[in-house]
């Protein structure tokens, strides 16, 4: 029988990959990706909680993320692609215009 | 009683304010798409129309002393579960974010005149944003409140790269995604360590439920705090996670830029009320025991406060664009309001009613600059400082009006920005943390520097054209009013302070009534 401690261990080191990876990666895209990876760390906290805690409030908290989830991806490809159309950019860096 | 999926008593009224700003919003997202482009404008008027609806029914309710939960039922659950609270704080902040959004919404039918682009867009997603503002108010829920703060993030995101065809606009929408992503997972992140200690999602059952795990499991409370308030300080923009802030604020429309810094700050810190105090007022408690192993989470919110006043006023010095430079002062404004937030666990009642009454006052001297800015700017085609050069001359009233807001944002006696500030710090000194807010008052001098940069630039520069500058009639009322609320709450601050105190007592009435 596995306890609670493993499932929450496997939330923290998701998310913190997705952290690293959302603060060193250069592609806005990959840093989505990061970020959802970072969301599905707390969604198995969430899960995790709820089946050792007995209260079915994380798991239905689980269904509203996701769906929050996946409009956020929508959203944030329709700005990568509007930045995409007007400018020639491949990396976060050659985002300067906003500086200082 | 039978045990039914929803089991509603009557109790939709508590989500009235937030059924209409959303039923409004998809009706005027329909208009839009039969309109022709030339017509989009009476999708503003809709929108206006809309939040005026709104902020009637919250006042109604107010009138009436309507308040209470809205409650629901599981499938086989014995007992009920709160979604929604309607108390005086949330009726109080709805208030505050509804005007900051009728006033932005003026100011972007107006902005929208002789551009093209994506017109009635911007007007319903104010509406939706609104929503989700509102719906951070009124949460007595970590689902809700969550699923408010994205309603209100995601429709920010766009609005902030509305202008396409814009490439710092582009950058400003695609950058706060980033940051805002990345609070967002944070957050949930501290929430599910929130849920995983309570075992309820529940707020109101949250406070005691954490004070039976609170001496075993502290570290676990320190590690839901941490991200919990790395997520709350990106939405807030207080130092150190400001980042985002003055490139958004620069890229981003103007009366979006408003937007953000009025209407989704109240949110930020409304939210914050909910999440990150009240639960936490057990921790807090055992904090000032002699047992205690934790991190001292009130000092923490102090440093963050005094390095937002720090952060905010000195990088501001620095500024000759007038946007980033309000951006940089909203950071330092978050930091005072964060002042009330850290006294809070030490004065709840007291305090809760005196961020309020900042909070209001601060709308309306921020929303009246940003009409200010608005015009100047797009006047002169110039976002620098040297574009309000004579504007005492060119526009007399317009000056006097930019002129009171000033003051007031510095805190300025016998202005409201001055008793906001009087009774944030006084209540920090009574809540044992004196050091802050002297440290509050002298950062505030310091502010006095840029705000009268531009008071010179429009009494003691010469203008660059002598022309006349021509305000439309809708800002001059929103300028109006907002300079005249200041100046009134400056002289009588009673009428407000006196419905802001009562917002505590409804506060720790919430934090009492655990079933």
């Amino acid at each position: 029988m596995i306890g609670l401690g493993p499932y929450v261990a496997l939330g923290a080191v998701l998310f913190a990959i997705g952290a690293y990876g959302a603060l060193t990666r250069h592609n806005p895209i990959a840093v989505l990706m990061c970020i959802e990876m970072m969301l599905n760390a707390a969604n198995i906290n969430f899960v995790a909680f709820s089946s050792f805690g007995g209260s079915i409030d994380g798991q239905i908290f689980v269904i509203f993320s996701l769906v929050v989830a996946a409009c956020e991806a929508a959203t944030g490809l329709a700005l990568v692609l509007g930045v995409y159309r007007n400018r020639d950019i491949q990396e976060i860096g050659d985002m300067h215009l906003l500086k200082w | 009683m039978p045990p039914t999926l929803i089991d509603i008593t009557g109790q939709w009224q508590y989500l009235l304010a937030e059924m209409v700003l959303v039923g409004g919003g998809i009706v005027a997202m329909i208009v839009d798409l039969l309109l022709p482009r030339r017509n989009k404008s009476v999708v503003g008027y809709f929108s206006l129309a809309i939040v005026l609806a709104a902020i009637t029914v919250v006042a109604v309710q107010m009138g009436r002393h309507v308040g209470g939960y809205l409650q629901f039922q599981y499938v086989g659950a014995t007992g009920w579960k709160n979604t929604v609270v309607v108390d005086l704080f949330a009726q109080l902040m709805s208030l505050i974010m509804l005007v900051g959004a009728l006033f932005v919404l003026v100011m972007d039918v107006y902005d929208w005149r002789g551009r093209q682009g994506y017109e009635g867009e911007s007007y319903y997603l104010i509406l939706f944003a609104t929503t989700g503002a509102l719906l951070m108010a009124n949460s007595a829920d970590l689902i809700t409140l969550f699923i408010g703060m994205e309603l209100l993030s995601l429709p920010s995101y766009v609005l902030a790269g509305l202008h396409r065809q814009n490439v710092k606009s582009n950058e400003a929408g695609l950058k706060y995604f980033l940051y805002g992503g990345l609070a967002t997972a944070a957050i949930l992140y501290g929430m599910s360590f929130l849920y995983g200690l309570s075992g309820t999602t529940d707020l109101v059952a949250m406070p005691s439920a954490i004070a039976s795990q609170l001496p075993n499991e502290r570290l676990f409370f320190d590690i839901a705090f941490a991200f919990l308030l790395l997520g709350l300080g990106f939405k807030m923009a207080v130092v150190p996670f400001h980042m985002w802030a003055p490139d958004v604020y620069e890229g981003a429309p103007t009366p979006v830029t408003a937007y953000l810094s009025v209407v989704s700050k109240v949110a930020g810190f409304a939210m914050a009320t909910r999440v990150l105090i009240v639960p936490f007022l057990p921790v807090v408690a055992e904090s000032t025991t002699a047992a205690h192993t934790g991190l001292p989470l009130v000092t923490i919110l102090a440093i963050v406060a005094v390095l937002s006043m720090l952060g905010g006023n000195a990088a501001a010095l620095r500024q000759r664009n007038a946007k980033r430079l309000f951006a940089y002062s909203s950071i330092a404004q978050a930091g005072y309001v964060l002042v009330g937030l850290a006294a809070m666990p030490g004065q709840s009642a007291a305090t809760a009613g005196s961020m309020v009454f900042y909070l209001a006052v601060y709308a309306l001297m921020n929303v009246g600059a940003f009409v200010t800015i608005e015009w100047v700017t797009r006047a002169a085609g110039d976002e620098s400082l040297a574009a309000f050069a004579g504007l005492g001359r060119r526009s007399p009233w317009m000056a006097f009006a930019f002129t009171v807001c000033l003051l007031s944002l510095g805190g300025f006696p016998i202005t409201a920005g001055f008793w906001g500030k009087f009774f944030l710090f006084s209540f920090a000194v009574n809540a044992q943390l004196s050091w802050l807010a002297y440290a509050g008052m002298v950062l505030s001098v310091i502010s006095f520097v840029y705000y009268f940069r531009f008071i010179r630039q429009m009494y003691f520069v010469r203008p660059a054209t002598a022309e006349t500058l021509q305000v439309d009639a809708g800002n001059t009322v929103v300028l109006a009013l907002c300079t005249v609320g200041v100046l009134f709450f400056g002289i009588v601050p009673n009428v407000l302070m006196g419905p802001a105190q009562a917002v505590g007592a409804s506060f720790l009435s919430m934090l009492n009534a655990v079933p």
